[in-house]
């Protein structure tokens, strides 16, 4: 399975993000998911034991972007205008979590996506349906697009 | 104004987490609203400068929340079940921005919350609806509910 490529400084996925996550995101292209293996420290808790669930969520949001990139287009740009999701039972920190994500529908300009947290039995914790849409040129204009690209790399 | 009380661990407010956002939330009960003002590291970034969605969201659903302690009942426990997140445009990191919270509507059991960020000129750039949920005695031991509210405090200016 392909390995997704990493940014510099991105909270989930930054190699050089010391704070961060550093999940490491691959395409399961049988499944049509893409999935990646976490530990959330105890640091992300809200709860004792618990992720916080603003974390969930960024979790849930890396997840839901990462499923564009399922065909290994990793030049696609899109940005999240909606995120929309449900926080079933407590997500636990310092264990492994699956973060999975999928496409529900994809054109040029925008995108609905769905994502997960699960336990490794299988439990889902935490679920979440978002909407990206292509990143306005101004935007990608003023972070200066294709240097940022010479950044990323496959871990 | 009165200020919120703020957890040992947690992520956003805590006083011993080193890489908490150290928020301290004011009660404006003239306004019926909660607030603070706060920067969100760089390492928060998802793009070079912008924090990432889920730090934003993270930020309303810790701002949602404490809107349900206005009234200074800082006893009132409840979960998020579900978030409603709107990106409006980028929120940058590595400058102070202002979390407003309000309740919208509560009862014993749940209350429907609002949260919004907003640049210091008062752009909003997020904002999301939020139901909470009254959790489990369950959970509530589970996490040692009764041991962690005992190490809260009112950080000291």
């Amino acid at each position: 399975m392909e390995n997704q490529p990493n940014s510099q400084v991105c909270f989930i996925c930054g190699r050089e993000n010391e704070v961060g996550l550093q999940a490491q995101y691959y395409n399961d292209a049988v499944n049509q998911q893409v999935i990646a293996h976490i530990t959330i420290p105890s640091r992300f808790n809200g709860w004792p034991g618990y992720a916080h669930g603003g974390i969930v969520a960024a979790l849930l949001d890396e997840g839901s972007f990462r499923a564009i990139w399922i065909d290994g287009n990793f030049q696609r740009t899109m940005v999240t205008a909606n995120l929309n999701i449900r926080l079933q039972r407590p997500t636990p920190t310092e264990q492994p979590v699956k973060s999975v994500g999928w496409i529900i529908d994809m054109n040029e300009s925008r995108a609905r996506v769905g994502s997960e947290i699960r336990l490794l039995d299988g439990t889902v914790t935490a679920r979440g349906e978002a909407t990206l849409v292509r990143a306005p040129d101004s935007f990608i204009g003023a972070k200066d697009w294709e240097q940022l690209q010479t950044n990323w790399k496959v871990g | 104004m009165e200020k919120q009380p703020v957890a040992r661990d947690c992520f956003i407010c805590g006083w011993n987490n080193e890489i908490s956002m150290k928020a301290d939330y004011y009660n404006d009960v003239e306004a019926g609203q909660v607030f603070t003002e706060v920067t969100i590291p760089s390492y928060g970034d998802g793009w070079p400068g912008i924090a990432h969605g889920g730090i934003v969201a993270a930020l309303l659903d810790e701002t949602s929340y404490r809107s349900i302690w206005l009234d200074g009942n800082y006893q009132r426990v409840m979960a998020t079940a579900e978030m409603d997140v709107r990106f409006l445009r980028p929120t940058p990191t590595g400058q102070t921005l202002k979390a407003v919270g309000w309740t919208v509507e509560m009862d014993d059991v749940q209350a429907q919350v609002i949260a919004e960020i907003r640049l210091l000129d008062g752009t909003v750039t997020a904002r999301c609806k939020g139901l909470l949920l009254k959790p489990s005695e369950a959970f509530l031991e589970k996490c040692n509910y009764e041991a962690e509210i005992s190490v809260w405090k009112v950080r000291e200016d």
